[in-house]
């Protein structure tokens, strides 16, 4: 007779022990490349900025690197050819924080490229930190995290924060003269951090502000806080905003006909898709909004990686943080070639050194680049020119926006 | 309730020993594997408990909640409000004993609720968490996000492990008490169930409640392993829905169902994430949309059906 085991909740255990057992079973070679892994968003809310702004760069630059031999190792006096592996983290923290480990951990990687958005910076900033892993963020602009940067000193942000750039815009308006602003945001980290920073320097400035509101962040109909702003006759209409509600206040604004002197709004105009998704570049004229970055700043290599960029992509990349995404590789490979592949040598290097790059010279102070004091932009003639600070301008503000032109017959 | 203890409820009596066993060899676990297997066994945990104590109330009862992300979110903002002002394991037992409240609030209101509109009503219990969350952090914190206190894997690892064992022996002996008993009898027929005398309520909620207990644990301890959050994070309807899966995808009726469901789905969810990151959705829903098609009894099903050919075939044979 046959004897039966029963299926039962021992074989379960030991199955499952099997499987975890030999699930991760990883591989070890010689020195001959440098591994570099990233978790990213290639699926959920977040891909769309990440496929965007720091994908298309990571990708440019790795294969530029290999392009010529590699980077330069000083310990081994050799180049060695760079292999990037990309995780998706689906916008998710939980994912990204165990797929960083499993990079760290598992995939035994040289380096980490950072994800995309505040909140996934803010979940691996400890995991890297931890490890010891440096790490430049291109895409966080939180003052929260620049408060708690010394607990985290691998960790380094490249954009520019919401103190600065709040100082920045509201010079802006004191230069053209607007007397009196609205001012609404996205009830997301991104919005109130940035608008806890422009109310109080708009009372310093004495502008008024008859209205200051947030609107939930998967907001679909927006016009009845604009038909509210419309009637309290407002110079400036100010904007803490993500790209898709960026898009839908500018659309029905447009809609209602509604321009005020002057329209500022936060992530999303600098994307090159806004100068062609209300009808083209007439439409948007004089549209500010949050990024400095065009192929004419004067900075060495600037405008040569935005040709290879669009010539890789056919695309342009955004005037946003793309090329923020670029200098931090810039910052990195620098580091790299300098001291080599020990990461506590590489920490040290990126928070004491300056470096050239596409964005100008970067230098980290506390743990965040002190390159310059507010950037924002404004759409002049199809191009996205660069209004402040005043020392970076390439072009002057223009005030007061044009009106919005008539709708086409179609 | 003596019968719990007397043991004359265990159909076989190798299975407490070989329990102990794999969980002795699951404690030895990080002592001998790279870090890292931790971490994944770490999660596969996670899904094993959330499975378990959603089939252990709606598997029998056939109340189907989706509130799982609720519990779990209540307990990961348990963890990141207590996370600094007491040591970790108190800050577990917290973030379940609050789950634990809620729930026993809200079927105290809502467990009369049947059917669909009890489905209904748990979806629409951690939406409303989930928005009162984020209009409290907007308006009266003036933030969104917050850090959670990091712990190290390994102790995560062993609280999870302790979670693990709490909830299988709780389910094993849940579905061999009275209690398991009424679950059963009120999926059969609420009604005949009352009129045998079943408190039918009592049951239902404190079943529910417990169920929420360690869903709320259990995201006291990943927390600190997330180390950010915020309420759509925390509150995110994947944690309500991949419970349901992953047990239809084992074997809804059985514990060891609910577990193989719970450890091949995620350990797959893993590999195809990382080895198939452009496919990994299309894989992952092919292979469900087969299991459930071809398998209604799931994987479980498919291992009893086998048994049962072979037992024919042998028969036939001699």
């Amino acid at each position: 007779m046959k004897v039966r085991t029963p299926f039962s909740l021992f074989t379960v255990f030991i199955a499952l022990l099997a499987l975890i057992v030999i699930f991760p079973i990883s591989s070890y070679a010689a020195k001959d490349k440098i591994r570099i892994g990233t978790a990213i968003s290639l699926s959920g809310p977040y891909s769309a900025g990440a496929g965007m702004t720091q994908i298309p760069n990571y990708k440019l630059w790795v294969d530029e690197v290999n392009a010529k031999g590699g980077l330069y190792i000083k310990e081994l006096k050799k180049k060695l050819p760079i292999e990037l592996i990309i995780y998706d983290d689906k916008s998710d923290t939980g994912t990204v924080v165990k797929l960083v480990e499993q990079l760290i951990l598992k995939d035994k990687v040289d380096f980490i490229l950072p994800p995309w958005g505040t909140a996934m910076h803010f979940a691996i900033a400890p995991v890297i930190n931890k490890y010891k892993y440096p790490v430049i963020g291109p895409t966080i602009s939180s003052e929260k995290l620049r408060e708690i940067a010394h607990k985290v000193p691998y960790f380094f942000g490249m954009l520019n924060m919401p103190r600065e750039q709040a100082a920045g815009l509201v010079e802006i308006l004191e230069e053209v003269g607007v007397k009196k602003a609205a001012l609404i945001y996205v009830a997301d980290a991104y919005g109130i951090e940035w608008s806890s920073k422009v109310a109080p320097e708009l009372g310093l400035k004495k502008i008024d502000m008859p209205i200051f509101k947030s609107y939930p962040l998967d907001t679909k109909d927006i016009s009845p806080l604009l038909k509210t702003i419309a009637s309290a006759d407002v110079d400036a209409v100010l904007c803490m905003s993500y790209p898709n509600d960026t898009f839908l206040i500018t659309k029905q604004m447009k809609e209602m006909g509604y321009n005020p002197k002057l329209l500022y709004l936060g992530v999303g105009v600098a994307f090159p898709v806004y100068k062609q998704m209300f009808g083209g570049p007439d439409v948007i004229e004089g549209i500010m909004g949050a990024g400095a970055w065009n192929p004419k700043v004067p900075y060495p290599g600037a405008k040569d990686w935005y040709d290879r960029h669009v010539k890789k992509w056919n695309k342009e990349p955004d005037f946003w943080a793309s090329a923020f995404a670029y200098a931090s590789l810039q910052v990195l490979e620098q580091s790299i070639e300098k001291v080599g592949l020990d990461r506590k040598k590489v920490r040290d290097y990126i928070a004491s050194n300056t470096f050239p790059t596409v964005i100008g010279p970067v230098r980290f102070e506390g743990g965040f680049n002190v390159q310059s004091p507010g950037e924002i932009g404004q759409w002049q003639k199809g191009q996205f020119e660069i209004v402040a600070s005043k020392a970076k301008r390439t072009a002057k503000p223009i005030y007061p926006k044009p009106p919005w032109p008539p709708e086409k017959a179609k | 309730m003596n019968s719990l203890s007397t043991g004359k409820y265990l159909p076989n009596p190798r299975i407490p020993v070989l329990f102990s066993a794999a969980v002795l060899a699951a404690a030895l676990l990080p002592l001998i594997m790279d870090p890292f297997t931790t971490i994944s066994a770490t999660n596969v945990f996670i899904y094993i408990v959330i499975t378990l104590s959603w089939a252990l109330f709606s598997g029998p009862t056939q109340y189907i909640s989706i509130a799982t992300a609720a519990f779990f979110g209540i307990g990961i903002y348990t963890s990141a409000l207590a996370g600094e002002l007491m040591p970790f394991p108190l800050v577990v037992c917290l973030g379940g004993v609050v789950s634990f409240v809620l729930a026993l609030l809200v079927g105290l209101s809502t467990l009369r609720l049947k059917g669909m509109y009890f489905t209904i009503f748990t979806f629409g219990l951690s939406e409303l968490i989930r928005h009162f969350v984020l209009w409290w952090e907007v308006v009266m914190t003036g933030t969104v996000g917050r850090w959670v206190v990091s712990v190290d894997p390994i102790p995560v690892y062993y609280t999870m492990l302790v979670i693990l064992v709490v909830t299988i022996s709780f389910c094993f002996f849940i579905g061999r008490s009275r209690y398991g008993l009424a679950l059963r009898s009120i999926g059969q027929s609420e009604e005949a169930a009352d009129h045998m005398g079943i408190n039918i309520t009592a049951v239902k909620i404190n079943v529910f409640a417990i169920t929420a207990f360690f869903a709320g644990a259990t995201g006291s301890t990943m927390a600190t392993r997330w180390t950010y959050i915020d309420p759509s994070i925390a509150f995110n309807p994947l944690f309500s829905f991949m419970p349901v899966l992953m047990a239809i995808f084992g074997g809804i009726g059985s514990i060891t169902g609910q577990i193989i469901g719970a450890a091949v789905l995620t350990l797959l969810a893993d590999l195809l994430l990382t080895e198939f990151p452009y496919y990994y959705m299309l894989i992952y829903g092919i292979i469900l949309v087969v299991v459930i098609l071809f398998l209604p009894g799931g994987i479980v099903g498919l291992w009893d059906s086998m048994k049962k050919r072979r037992r024919t075939e042998t028969n036939e044979n001699t």
